[in-house]
């Protein structure tokens, strides 16, 4: 029986961002959450180069009723989490549509083509424009730039699973929260996350 | 020394994700699926206990 009835069925999350930055411990950290509430979890986890700066792409059912396939059909995303702005950007044009909700890190990280001198990154204007017009509402969150202040960048990805919390239709509570990431990182590292998770909630107007 | 590779493929393991699974067959994620050029798609199924 699960604790709260989704506002779609099955409701479909994707979380993007590059090769490194915890796409996949994201995904699995939400899962467990929602598990605990009674539901259904299918995680499509899509890797490729993904260690060298690739692309990763995680798709995450969730349903009141049964395990789903792993892939969400283009245009169907109810919310997407971009850890790096132009791969949320990328992935909204695919599997966005009017009702989308976007949660976005504002830290790019540069493909070795920018980087090379050979294609130009667009700018952070542009960025922020092309998501609010892909997506019904949209949140830009210096996620990175607040991990890198707790002193660990990775943290980025649990400020953002925090946003999420304070903006998505989903039950996901601190102590579930608490309760997943003591079983999935050591005991010492209890507290910069939950820290982190918090920041995340602040960052969309929540208090703590 | 343990490559960036093998930490993933351990980590990928440990949450129990497959290629393909029918009713007597797993196949699993091997270092070759997430080192190479091509893409990979892995599926993790969880149900509430």
């Amino acid at each position: 029986m699960t604790s709260k009835q989704l506002p779609h069925e099955p409701y479909n999350i994707i979380i993007t961002g590059v090769g490194g930055q915890g796409n996949v411990m994201a995904s699995r950290i939400l899962a467990n959450m929602l598990v605990k509430k009674g539901y259904y979890i299918t995680i499509g986890e899509s890797f490729g180069a993904s260690q060298r700066g690739g692309s990763v792409m995680s798709h995450i059912r969730i349903s009141e009723r049964s395990n789903w396939s792993p892939q969400i059909p283009k245009g169907r995303a109810h919310a997407v989490i971009a850890l790096e702005p132009t791969e949320g950007i990328r992935i909204l044009k695919d599997y966005g549509n009017p009702n989308v909700i976007l949660l976005l890190n504002t830290r790019p990280i540069y493909p070795v083509a920018v980087i090379a001198g050979e294609i130009e990154y667009p700018g952070l204007d542009e960025i922020k424009n092309s998501a609010r017009d892909l997506a019904s509402k949209v949140w830009f969150i210096g996620a990175s730039d607040e991990a890198i202040k707790l002193g660990n960048p990775i943290l980025g990805n649990i400020i953002m699973l925090g946003a999420l919390s304070g903006v998505s239709d989903l039950p996901l509570e601190n102590e579930d929260f608490k309760e997943v990431i003591l079983s999935t990182i050591p005991p010492d590292q209890l507290d910069i996350n939950l820290k982190a998770y918090d920041i995340g909630k602040r960052k969309v107007g929540l208090p703590l | 020394m343990i490559t960036i590779f093998a930490k993933l493929l351990a980590f990928l393991k440990s949450i129990d994700a497959f290629h393909r699974r029918t009713d007597d067959k797993v196949i699993g994620p091997k270092e070759g699926d997430i080192s190479g050029t091509g893409r990979a798609l892995f599926t993790i199924r969880l149900k509430p206990p």
